[in-house]
Order: structure tokens, then sequence, then C-alpha cells
């Protein structure tokens, strides 16, 4: 499991890998409630690489996106076709903000929340 | 070196140290028999030398008086018988202690012409001066050496020892000097000095040189001859009949010579070894001025061996037994210390064989003793705590982790149990038949199925799948399943059951679980379905004529993910014969050994060649199918199915062509025909 950081401004984007099944799950969940708890508030997960997400992904998205659904903002972006699916399918297009792009992620997460 | 530590203490250090001692008192004794050796002959010689020097004065002295007399008959050579004997009297008196006894002893007709032999004899007695005339028949004095040498060699000379028949009876030497009238030999004037008057002197001697001499150290006086004069502890008489030549005739030799020495030799009195220092007594008094005087006697100083050494035998002793005492003392510390080093490390030793036993509750009692052995019982108590601490760690990690197992299997337990097993689940209901199997992971996960009757013409069918693992999954799973039959059961509509559950759920969820199911009210009479999609794989419709359709109407999202949001609801007609097949993405996504998916494809193609068959072997098809393609240790979510068939309002008998119950084919034959059919053909 790779994860990749990269911190622009206020803003931290994490890069996630391919694969994110039941044994992926708990490293990035590990990984990014530690960036919640270190005070990151503005997240932008870039999910360009990732081919496969399982319910155990998934779950990792929904939790990190109610922990900042007060206090921070989180975007995903650059979903693959069959990944956006499956997000369609389960609901999460409806409940996240979900972009094409890294750019337009950024874009968006620098507006304030009512614009989104 | 093998033995125990004492064993090697002593070796190493007793054995030494013995040896060290025994060479440091070997080398004393040497040392001091040396000194002694050397202090007794230096010491005898010297106390020979002093004592001849007294003797030789003493008997010189002795000497004077018979010379003087010699004189004086030379002078006044007509004296009458009265006076020559008041004249001897008065010399005796004035010389007693210093000699026996005097006599004047007149050649033949030499005192007066008409007397033959005249010799009167003066001699200390009991009673004080006593007088013997020596010229009496029985005794002629004219045969007696002291008479003849004398007149003979016409100079002075000591006689050798002997009995005095004729005045003294005693035992004596006598000095006798010749005298003359006219030039002409007249007689001899003697002196006598008694052999005890000798011993006397001896005997003094080795009384007042004891403490140089040693015990057992004495001195004696032989004549020229090797007589004996003076020899302490011998009867008088075997002493002059015994010579120093039959007793030691090397003593004897340089004795007689007249010389000075000493001389490591046996002693005379008893043979034991003895230094003899010996010296002349020089008495001859015609030796010329210059000329080295003849020897008459010669002193012997005798220390015996034993008896000079004896102080340094004391010494020695002493030395030893401090010396003994100390190697016991250092014997007996060498044992305490060793046995100080050595117990505890025998317990420690029989201590670490318990440990190794398994015994790990062992502590030992430091002892009093070394440092060293009590940083080793430290040691080793620490030792033992740390394998403690870490064998009760891993005992607890075991503990945890059949903890976790257990949880595991509770897990699997909830899930099981809530799930209805009991097939066919209606017996007594014709128009519709259903069957489900879960195949939990290891792992468990949250998937879960029910199907139950609202009332006589609603049957609810429900599948799910709750996200994540374990016991919260699987405690999520029965919240929902109970929550879900509930309301169902609570007569609302299908939209909003759903809406309800999910408004539940969502105040429930944690950690991100949510849930993915699919809700169906099948209206048993018209064969009517209401669902809703929440965010679920869409079950298949299979056909009586081999086809297989996604149900792919309205989708919802999941439940707990959001609240407030629509879900709506999508309906389907059964037609008699037709069979709902649902599942959760366990099947799909089961992978292969080459990491391929299963697929909703091939499902398609498994449910297209099993069609026909009853519901209950159409899911065991399918589950078998999934093993079969995937590997079984990799299994990491669960596998659930269920098959829902609507037969019509008047049951199996309308529906020709669809196998209504189960037991009237035998699965077993009839399930791999199928398998060896569905694996290759419909991987496509």
């Amino acid at each position: 499991m790779q994860i990749k950081e990269d911190k622009q401004g206020e803003v931290m984007i994490v890069t996630i890998d391919d694969h994110l099944d039941t044994a992926a799950a708990p490293l990035l969940e590990a990984r990014l409630l530690a960036l919640i708890d270190g005070g990151e508030r503005k997240l932008v997960i870039d999910c360009a690489p990732l081919q496969y997400v399982n319910s155990a992904g998934l779950k990792v998205f929904l939790l990190v996106a109610k922990k900042l659904e007060n206090s921070g903002r989180i975007v995903i972006c650059a979903l693959a076709p069959s990944v956006h699916m499956i997000f369609e399918m389960i609901g999460f297009t409806r409940i996240m903000q979900i972009v094409g792009t890294r750019e337009e992620a950024l874009r968006v997460i620098a507006d304030p929340p009512a614009a989104a | 070196m093998k033995g125990g530590l004492s064993k090697q203490l002593i070796v190493w250090v007793g054995v030494p140290a013995a040896l060290l001692f025994a060479a440091v008192v070997g080398a004393g004794a040497a040392r001091s028999y040396q000194q002694v050796a050397k202090n007794a002959e230096r010491s005898s010689r010297a106390i020979a030398q002093e004592h001849a020097a007294r003797l030789e004065a003493l008997l010189r002295q002795a000497q004077k008086i018979p010379e003087m007399m010699a004189l004086d008959l030379e002078e006044r050579a007509f004296m009458s018988d009265e006076e020559l004997r008041a004249y001897m009297r008065a010399v005796l008196e004035k010389s007693r202690g210093e000699i026996y006894g005097s006599c004047v002893a007149f050649k033949p007709y030499g005192f007066q012409p008409d007397l033959p032999a005249y010799a009167p004899y003066f001699y200390t007695s009991s009673g004080g001066i006593a007088f013997e005339q020596l010229a009496k028949d029985e005794y002629n004095y004219f045969v007696w050496d002291w008479y003849r040498r004398p007149r003979d060699e016409n100079k002075p000379v000591w006689s050798e020892p002997y009995f005095d028949e004729g005045g003294g009876k005693t035992l004596m030497i006598t000095y006798s000097v010749p005298f003359r009238a006219d030039g002409v030999f007249r007689g001899i004037v003697t002196i006598d000095i008694a052999l005890a008057e000798l011993l006397d002197q001896v005997q003094r001697i080795a009384e007042t040189e004891q403490e140089m001499l040693g015990k057992g150290g004495y001195a004696f006086i032989i004549s020229q001859q090797g007589k004996f004069l003076a020899f302490p502890g011998e009867v008088a008489e075997t002493v002059m009949n015994r010579t120093l030549q039959s007793l030691n005739p090397d003593l004897a030799r340089v004795m007689s010579r007249g010389g000075e020495g000493v001389l490591r030799t046996s002693s005379p009195r008893d043979g034991e070894k003895a230094w003899v220092a010996y010296a002349p007594i020089l008495l001859d008094a015609s030796a010329l001025p210059g000329t080295r005087p003849r020897s008459e006697m010669s002193l012997g100083i005798v220390s015996v061996e034993a008896g000079a050494m004896d102080p340094a035998m004391h010494l020695l002793m002493a030395q030893l037994l401090i010396g003994l005492g100390g190697l016991a003392a250092l014997f007996a510390a060498i044992i305490f210390v060793a046995r100080s080093i050595s117990r505890p490390i025998a317990e420690l030793s029989s201590a670490a064989q318990q440990v190794a036993g398994g015994n790990l509750q062992l502590n030992i009692r430091s002892r009093p003793g070394a440092t060293e052995v009590q940083e080793l019982t430290k040691a080793f108590n620490t030792m033992t705590r740390d394998l403690r601490m870490q064998m009760e760690e891993v005992r607890y990690t075991t503990t945890l982790r059949e903890r976790l197992e257990g949880e595991l299997s509770a897990a699997r337990s909830i899930q099981m149990s809530l799930l209805p097993k009991n097939f066919p689940a209606f017996p007594d209901r014709h128009e519709f038949d259903v069957h489900a199997i879960v195949r939990p992971a290891r792992e468990v996960g949250g998937d879960f199925y029910d199907f139950f009757l609202i009332d006589e013409e609603r049957l609810c069918v429900v599948i799910g799948d709750v996200s994540g693992k374990g016991v919260p999954a699987a405690l999520f799973m029965a919240v929902s399943k109970s929550l879900i039959k509930a309301t169902a059961l609570g007569g609302h509509s299908t939209g909003d059951i759903i809406k309800r559950v999910n408004a539940e759920l969502y105040e429930e969820a944690t950690g991100g679980m949510f849930v993915t199911l699919l809700f169906a009210i099948l209206q048993i009479s018209t064969g009517e379905i209401e669902y809703c999609n929440a965010g679920h794989p869409p079950p298949f419709v299979v056909g009586s004529d081999g086809s297989a359709i996604p149900l792919d109407g309205e989708h919802a999202p999941a439940l707990a993910i959001a609240a407030g949001l629509p879900f709506p609801v999508g309906r389907h007609r059964l037609a008699v014969g037709e069979t709902l097949f649902f599942f959760t993405d366990g099947v799909t996504e089961a992978l292969s050994k080459s990491r391929d998916f299963y697929t909703p494809r091939r499902l398609q193609g498994v449910l297209r060649e099993v069609y026909a068959l009853p519901v209950s072997l159409i899911t065991r098809s399918v589950v078998r199918d999934v093993r079969a393609f995937s590997v079984e240790e990799a299994q990491t979510d669960d596998i659930s199915v269920m098959a829902l068939r609507w037969l019509g309002p008047l049951g199996a008998e309308n529906a020709p062509g669809i196998a209504a119950a189960p037991q009237e084919l035998a699965p077993s034959p009839f399930d791999s025909v199928i398998l060896s059919r569905a694996s290759p053909g419909t991987r496509s």
C-alpha cells in the first residue's frame, strides 16, 4: 500500500494506491486519521491510481467524510470509471464532493463550503 | 582441571603455599644448622684455647713450687731431716688447694751417707696435712717413672697418671724436678696433682661454658700419651685404663700432636655427633725461650651436636608449629571461601535446572559472600523475572489471540444464528420457494439475508452486506437485520421502511460503517415485486427459459451513509417459474489464483446453466462454482446467495418445466454435472 502525501498550502493531498481492499483499508484509515489528528482539515484524496475498492475501502472514505463533516472538507478526485460506478452505486456521489481532476479538487476545496 | 572450587583452590593456592612454607622452613633450618655449626666450632675452639691457657697457668703455678724447692735444696744442701720436713710442710701449707702432695726423693744415700733411701712425702688428707716416708721396704720409689724419667732425662717431667701406692693412695699426676749437689744428681722434688682436682676443673669448665657448649657439652684432658687425665662422668679407674686412641683414633692423633683446632667427629663419651675443639696445655719448663714448649697435656672441649642444636631446634619447632597453624588457617579459609562461592553457585545451577524445567516462580535468596556471586544471584533473579514476565506476556498474547479468535467465532455465531437456515423455509406455501446460503469468511464480514411473511399476502426478502469485518460488523448486521424485520412488520411501504431503517442506522453507525442491501416485498398472489436497491449489486432475474438478466432499475444509496436521502423503489412482475437470484459482492469479487475476479458475467453463465434446478440447488451450484474458481484460503469476504422463485398462485403444478421441490432430485451427482458443464464454458 503506497500512500503519498503532498501538502499544498493548507491542503493535504493524499494519493492512494491502486488496490484498496480488506488488507489495505486499515492502513489508509490509520494514515488519514493520523493526518486529521495532526490538524489537517482540508483533504484532497487523489484516487487516480485506484483500480479496485471493496466495502472495507469504501468504509474509510465514509469514515473520513463523517469526521470532517463539520470541521473541515474532503474532496475526492480522479476516480477511475469502474470506481466511480461503485461510488455512485453506494451513493457516495451524493454525499461527497467528487471531481474529475486534482486541479479541480484544489479549486473546489479553496471555495467556501456553501459553494459545493 | 576437574574438581570442585575448593579442590582447585587447594591445588593452586594451598599446595604452593605449603611448598613455599616448607622451602622457607627448610632453608631456615639449613641456615640455622650452618650457623649453629659455625658458632659451635668457633665458640668451642675459643673455649678450648681459653681454658687450656687457664689450666696452663694453673699448672705452671704448680710447676714453680718444685722448681723453687729444687733451687732451695741445691743451695741449702745440709738440711737436717727435721729442717727438711718443716720446710716441706710449710711449702705445702702455703700452696694447699693447688697441689695434692709434695715429695723430696733423694738418690740412694743421697740425703745422708748412712741412709740408702730417703723420701719424705707430705700430702693433703681429710685431717689436714699428712706425712709419709716413702722410703720403705714394700715401696721402692727408685723404680717409679716419676723418679726415673727426670733423673735419666735430667730435666723436669710430668708423669702419666698413676695410682700412687706409696703415699697419696689416689690417682694423680706428678711433676718431678731433679736437683743436684755440686752439679751431680742428688734427688727429685715432686708435686702431685690429684686427678680429682683436674676432673673438678673440667667439670667447672662444662658448668661455666654450658651456655656456649649446649646441652651435653663437656671438657676433658688427655695426657701426652693419650691417657685421660680428666673425663667427666667416668669412674677414675676406668678412665685411666682407657685411652682416647681406643675411643676415637682421629681425635687422639690430632690432639696428641699438641696442636690446636676443632674436629667434627663423634663424642668420645657416647659416640654422638659432636664438635671437639682441642688446645694444648704447654708445660715443658725446659723449653728455651723462643722455642715452642712441648705439650704435656691437651684439653678437649666437646659440643654435642644434638645439644648445640637444641635452641635452634626449639626455634625451628616454633616456626614449624606457627607455619602449620598458618597453613591450617589458610586451608580453612580456602575451604570457607570456596564453599561460600560454590554453594550459591551450586544452588544457582540447580535453580537454573528448575527454571529450565519450567519453574519460573523461583527466587534465590542472596547470601552474604563474594560480590560476584551476589551479582550472579541478582542477575539470575532478574533473568527469571524477565522470563516470567515474558511468559506472562506470551500467555497474555495467547489469551488475547484466543479471545480474538473467540470474537471471530462469536461474530460468526451471531451471524449464523440470526439467519434462517431451516429449509424448506415455508413447507406449506406452494406459491414460492426460497433458499439462501452464507459462507462466512474466516474474519467474518457483515453479510446477511432474511425472509419472512409480513402477512399471508406478502413475503419480505432481504440480502445485505455491512461494510467492515469482525464483531462490529456482525453486531451492526444484527442491528440492521432486526431493524429491517421490525420495521417491515410495522406495515409500512417499501420506501418508508428503508427510509426509517436508514435513519435509525445512520444514528447507530460508527467508524464509517454502512450497509448495502436489496430489500424486496413479493405480492404472493400476483408475483409482483417491490424492491429497493440500496447500493447493492443488482439481482438476476432468471427466467424459466434460461435467461438471466440483472434487475437494474432504480438505484438508491447504501444505508447509514447519510440521513434524509431519497430511497427510490423499483417494481418488477415475476412470471410463473421465474427466479430472483440475490448475491453479495463476495460472489462476484471472489479472486482466482491468478487474481481474476469471479465477475457477474460468470455468475450469469452459471445461472443460465442451472436455471431449471430447484432453488436450493441453484444456490449450492453457485457457491460450489465460486469455491472451485477461487483460492479457498483467500476468501476474505462472506459469500452469500439467495434464490426466490415464484411458482404462481397455484403452486408448482402450474409451472411446467420448473422443478418445484428440492427433494425430487438427488443433489450430488446433479451438481457435479452442472459444475463440469459450467466451469470452462462460462468463463468467456
